[in-house]
Formats: C-alpha cells, sequence, structure tokens
C-alpha cells in the first residue's frame, strides 16, 4: 500500500474514533466544544480523502460538516437527529474505509456508495426542513429521485410484499405522505414496482387525487412488523399481500384503523366479562346486579360493532358475537341448571371470538409483534420501541423461536424495554417455541426475581394469556378504561 | 422460601410420591408426581422444572434413558436418581450419564432426601444469582 495512503487510513481511523467520542458525549449533552470538535474532525477527513482521491468517502464528510456547521453557527437547531444522522455517516464511512483497505470486490463498493447516497439525502433532507425560513419546499426538494433511487438499488431481503396504501380522505397533502412511506421504505429495504413515479412530487399541478399507493417492496423483515413500520398518521390502512409465500387468504382483514375504538370496546367488554364469569371463582354465581351490568356491557360492545366502518366485512364477527351474548344470558338465567359443558363452551367461544379479533387486527393496531432475528438483535428492538405507537399499543409480543440462545446485552435490553413499556401501560408477552427454547426459558426463569416475563408457545397463546390473565387484567384496564365515543 | 422450584416425581411407587410431595410442599416446593415415565418426558417437554426425581427402573421406559432424554431437552434441570441398594451399578451409569444426584432406596431418613434437594437447590441458586448479576 502506498504510505501516503497508509498515513491516510492510520489517521482517518483515529479521527473517526475521536468523532465517535465526541457523538456518545452529545448524545447525553449538548456541548459547542464537542460540535466544533467533530465539525473540525469532518473537514479533515473530508480534506483528506479528496486528496487522496477517495470523493465517494469525502462527499459524505461534505454533508456531514455542512450539517455541523449549520449547528455550530446556529443556521439550524442542534437535536439528536444530528447525533444519528452523524453516527449513521460516520459508520458508513468506516465501512467504506475497511472495505477499500481490504480491498473488497467493487460489487459491494457500489453497495455503500448507493447507502451512502441515501444518508447524504436524509442529511439534505434534514439540513433543508431545519434551516430557519426554509421549511416550506423540504418535501418536494427531497423527493426528488427518490423513487428511481429505491427502484434502482439491487434489490435485497428474502421477503417481497405486494402493499396497498389508502390515504385517508382528510389528509390536507398527499405527498408528504408517500414521502414518508417512501423514506420508511428506505430504511428497510427496496423497491421493486412503484406506482407514483418521481415525476409525482416534481409536477406543479400534482394529482391530489391520488389516494391509493401501490409498491412492490423486498425487504428482511416480517409481514407482521410492517404495519409497525407504516403506521404513519393519514395512513387509513395497509393491505399487504406476502408474494413470497402468497398467502392470500390471510391478508383478509377486517378490522380497519378506524375501528380502533370500537375493537378497543369490544375487547374491554370481553375482558371485563372474563373476568367476571371465569376469573375469580370456578362456581357460577351471577347476581342480579351483575346480570345488568353484563346487560350493560353487552349494549356497549353492540354498539361498538354498529359504529364500525365496513359492517360487510365483519357481519360473521357481529352474529357470532350476538349469538354469544344470548348464550351468556341464558347461562346467567338459568345459572343453577347450567351443565358445566355449557359454561365451557361459553369460554371456549370466547376465546375464538377473541381469536379471529386479534387475526383481523394482527400487528396492525393494538398488538404489535416484534421478531427477533439472529443478528443485531438490540439495535433492531430499539428501533422498534421507538417507532411503537405508545399511546394505542396495548400488547408488545416478542418473537424469539429463531434465536438459540440469549447473550447478556440482550437480556438487558429485554428488561430495560419491559420497564419502559410498562411505563407506558403497554404488557409485553414473550414468545418462545422448539427444542432450543429450553434454554432461553432457563435464562428467563433464573432472572425471574429481577424482572418476570411472561412466556408463550404461539402469538395466539401470548394475546389469549396476557388479555386473561389477572395481573395484566388491571394494568390493561386502566389504560383503556376511559376510551368511549365522544 | 422466596423463589418457587418446580419439582416433578417419577416412580411406579404410589406411595413414595404420596410421601415425597407431602414433605416437599412443606418445603414450599411445587410438586407434581407421575407414575409413567413417558407422561414426564411429556411433562418435561411442555413445563419448566427445576429438579425431577427419577426412579431407575420402569416397565415401558428405562429410568436412564428418561435421564437422557431430560437432560437432552434441558441441560439444567436437576436429575436426582432414586434406586435399590442392588442396583448400585445403575445409579453409577446414571452418574455418568449427566445424573445431578442420586437417592438410595429405602430413604434413610426423609431429612436425607430433603437434604439432596436442598442441595441441587443450592446450585441452582448459586447459578441464578450469577445470571442476574450479569443482568444487573
Amino acid at each position: 500500500m502506498d504510505a501516503m495512503i497508509q498515513y491516510y487510513m492510520e489517521e482517518t481511523e483515529d479521527m473517526l474514533q475521536k468523532a465517535e467520542e465526541c457523538l456518545i458525549r452529545l448524545e447525553m449533552e449538548y456541548s459547542s466544544t464537542d460540535v466544533n470538535e467533530l465539525f473540525r474532525i469532518a473537514h479533515t477527513i473530508k480534506g483528506s480523502s479528496q486528496m487522496v482521491g477517495y470523493e465517494d468517502i469525502g462527499d459524505i464528510m461534505h454533508k456531514i460538516e455542512d450539517m455541523l456547521d449549520g449547528a455550530r453557527n446556529n443556521s439550524i437547531l442542534f437535536d439528536q437527529s444530528i447525533v444519528s444522522l452523524c453516527f449513521k455517516g460516520l459508520d458508513m464511512v468506516k465501512k467504506m474505509l475497511q472495505h477499500k483497505k481490504e480491498q473488497g470486490s467493487q460489487e459491494m463498493m457500489d453497495d455503500f456508495i448507493n447507502d451512502a447516497t441515501r444518508i447524504k439525502e436524509m442529511i439534505e433532507a434534514f439540513i433543508r426542513a431545519n434551516k430557519k425560513g426554509g421549511e416550506k419546499n423540504a418535501t418536494e426538494e427531497s423527493a426528488k429521485g427518490i423513487v428511481s433511487s429505491l427502484l434502482n438499488k439491487k434489490p435485497k431481503g428474502k421477503n417481497r410484499f405486494y402493499i396497498t396504501f389508502f390515504i385517508e380522505e382528510d389528509a390536507p397533502m398527499v405527498s408528504p405522505v408517500f414521502m414518508m412511506i417512501l423514506k420508511t421504505i428506505g430504511e428497510i429495504g427496496n423497491l421493486v414496482y412503484s406506482s407514483i413515479g418521481d415525476s409525482y412530487f416534481s409536477e406543479l399541478s400534482r394529482d391530489n387525487e391520488i389516494r391509493t399507493f401501490d409498491i412492490i417492496l423486498c425487504t428482511d423483515i416480517e409481514e407482521a412488523e410492517l404495519y409497525t413500520y407504516f403506521a404513519l398518521s393519514y395512513v387509513e390502512r395497509i393491505n399487504i399481500v406476502d408474494l413470497s409465500r402468497s398467502k392470500l387468504e390471510e391478508n383478509d382483514y377486517c378490522f380497519s384503523n378506524g375501528d380502533d375504538i370500537s375493537y378497543i370496546i369490544i375487547l374491554r367488554v370481553f375482558m371485563k366479562l372474563y373476568n367476571m364469569l371465569f376469573n375469580e371463582s370456578k362456581e357460577l354465581n351471577i347476581s342480579k346486579e351483575e346480570l345488568s351490568t353484563i346487560e350493560s356491557l353487552y349494549l356497549e360492545a353492540a354498539n361498538a360493532c354498529g359504529r364500525m366502518k365496513d359492517k360487510n366485512k365483519i357481519s360473521t364477527f357481529i352474529r357470532d358475537f350476538n349469538e354469544l351474548f344470548l348464550h351468556i344470558l341464558k347461562m346467567c338465567d338459568d345459572q343453577w341448571n347450567a351443565e358445566e359443558d355449557f359454561c365451557s363452551n361459553i369460554r371456549t367461544q370466547m376465546v375464538e371470538l377473541t381469536e379471529r379479533a386479534y387475526n383481523y387486527t394482527k400487528g396492525k393496531h393494538l398488538f404489535r409483534v416484534f421478531k427477533a432475528k439472529k443478528t443485531d438483535f438490540v439495535n433492531r428492538l430499539r428501533n422498534f420501541m421507538d417507532m411503537v405507537d405508545k399511546a394505542s399499543t396495548l400488547i408488545i409480543l416478542i418473537d424469539l423461536s429463531s434465536l438459540d440462545i440469549l447473550g447478556e446485552t440482550e437480556v438487558k435490553a429485554l428488561i430495560e424495554m419491559k420497564r419502559q413499556m410498562e411505563f407506558h401501560g403497554i404488557e409485553t408477552g414473550v414468545i418462545v417455541d422448539g427444542y432450543d427454547a429450553r434454554k432461553i426459558i432457563n435464562i428467563f426463569d433464573s432472572i425471574k426475581p429481577l424482572e418476570e416475563f411472561h412466556l408463550f408457545k404461539t402469538e395466539l397463546d401470548a394475546i389469549l394469556g396476557v388479555l386473561y390473565s389477572q395481573d395484566s387484567f388491571h394494568r390493561i384496564m386502566n389504560k383503556i378504561k376511559d376510551v368511549q365515543y365522544k | 422460601m422466596k423463589y418457587k422450584y418446580k419439582v416433578l416425581i417419577v416412580d411406579e411407587d404410589e406411595n413414595i410420591l404420596y410421601d415425597i410431595k407431602k414433605l416437599l410442599e412443606q418445603e414450599t416446593y411445587v410438586v407434581e408426581t407421575t407414575q409413567s415415565a413417558m407422561e414426564a418426558f411429556e411433562k418435561v417437554k411442555k413445563d419448566k422444572y427445576h429438579i425431577v426425581l427419577v426412579d431407575t427402573d420402569f416397565h415401558e421406559m428405562n429410568g436412564i434413558e428418561l435421564l437422557k432424554e431430560i437432560k437432552r431437552y434441558d441441560a439444567l434441570t436437576q436429575v436426582i436418581m432414586m434406586s435399590g441398594h442392588s442396583t448400585m451399578e445403575k445409579i453409577l451409569n446414571s452418574l455418568e450419564y449427566g445424573a445431578n444426584d442420586y437417592i438410595l432406596k429405602p430413604f434413610r431418613s426423609m431429612d436425607h432426601v430433603i437434604g439432596v434437594i436442598d442441595y441441587s437447590v443450592q446450585k441452582l441458586e448459586r447459578w441464578r444469582k450469577s445470571i442476574i448479576e450479569i443482568v444487573k
């Protein structure tokens, strides 16, 4: 290796290390010294990279330098997004540097350059959006070329989904919503097809009548998780068709986003009833007051069903739901003669209806699913937690089935996450299954005195287990007790 | 004892099951019993047991076979073998296959049984504490 390049490599690695230290401090608290130091490092790396002919590294450092310059002279407001963009950018530079050092393949380098371009675009968009006086055209400008850049990326990821986004009727502007969707796509995979092109964003008289957006997405993310990624404002609902496995029938969703409140009310009624009828004592002993409570619960739930947007789609659900209540009332009326079979039948029916309702809403609204993978567990979990809508989510399911073991950092992250979620009134259920599950169960078992996790074998078990368990009952109820129609 | 340990006792002799269960329940263990080795293995697959007491002789499945299956499924489960004096060889064999301890039958005293189980609990307890220490 050329002596100059060698010197450059060593110097740059040193500076990147220092930059990271600055960023870690900045993550904790703002200091102008650290911002200045970062700026100086970015400036130096930019210059030296250009000098040795590494334009690609020089370019991305240039963008970081611009952003830091803005933060330094107060033309953009300093916030944590700057820190995270810097982390992203420096991480990319590190990868590129390492690749150059090892003289890796051009193909891989092209991938890195593509990723670096995405980061540069994000920084540009950030600068434009946050520059004082320059907010207005942010979305339009940064949208330029985003569709083609996503389409031109080499398809990666084992899953392929056809996704249709339905935008709410009362969304004031559609293009920013599409833009947000495209940005999210950039973070999790790439496009194979898009029903709108780049021209959509640049045309002055754009067609604001478009209310749906179709894409084919290539990604490693699982279907159940995608709903969390695309839980954006003004997106009314999302239809996902799994092209890799053509699981069409499973996508037959029924509850849409707008039905959230109705669904919470039905759920609340179910939980109260279950608690009243089955949890407290095995013997059925319904007093007159309780009977009238049951009747008013029924009315509440029936009203909620009546307010669902698309009643045709959930007509069978409503029918079975009515039938269940008739049975319950009959059972209460006739409680002294009620046979054991009849009671357990009602219990089964309730569980079944909850299951069905869960399948309609799976991963979409109230229940969020995180599927752990062997690599990058902690970061993925943190990103997921950041994205989850804390206000509307009731239960988070962490699926660990594809792991063989949990490490120290993973366990710590899980405990931290569980406590954080409990603070927001969100219950956590853990799914572990398979032969290797024992090792994971042993770990959870031994940390019980520190933090107790509820473990289940399947998603459904977990949902039912959490919904109908005594200790979760009060916490979930507390969270949803005030939900009602205004 | 703040932390509840779950114990499974597997023996064809109903009296033994009854005696040990009663004894352990007084010590606040959570106890389950079965007379069938097959059923025991199914239980182990379904639920977490910290300690399993296994008789070395069964009609349907050799006690050592059961020990091997349990250990293969959950290496951390403390398996304690129970055997009569005449089959000392079996005890030695089972220790080779990973049994954690053994109790000879007929029992010397119930205190002895408790002592052996408590010793396993101490082992688990140490393991648990060190994990918590790491995670903290």
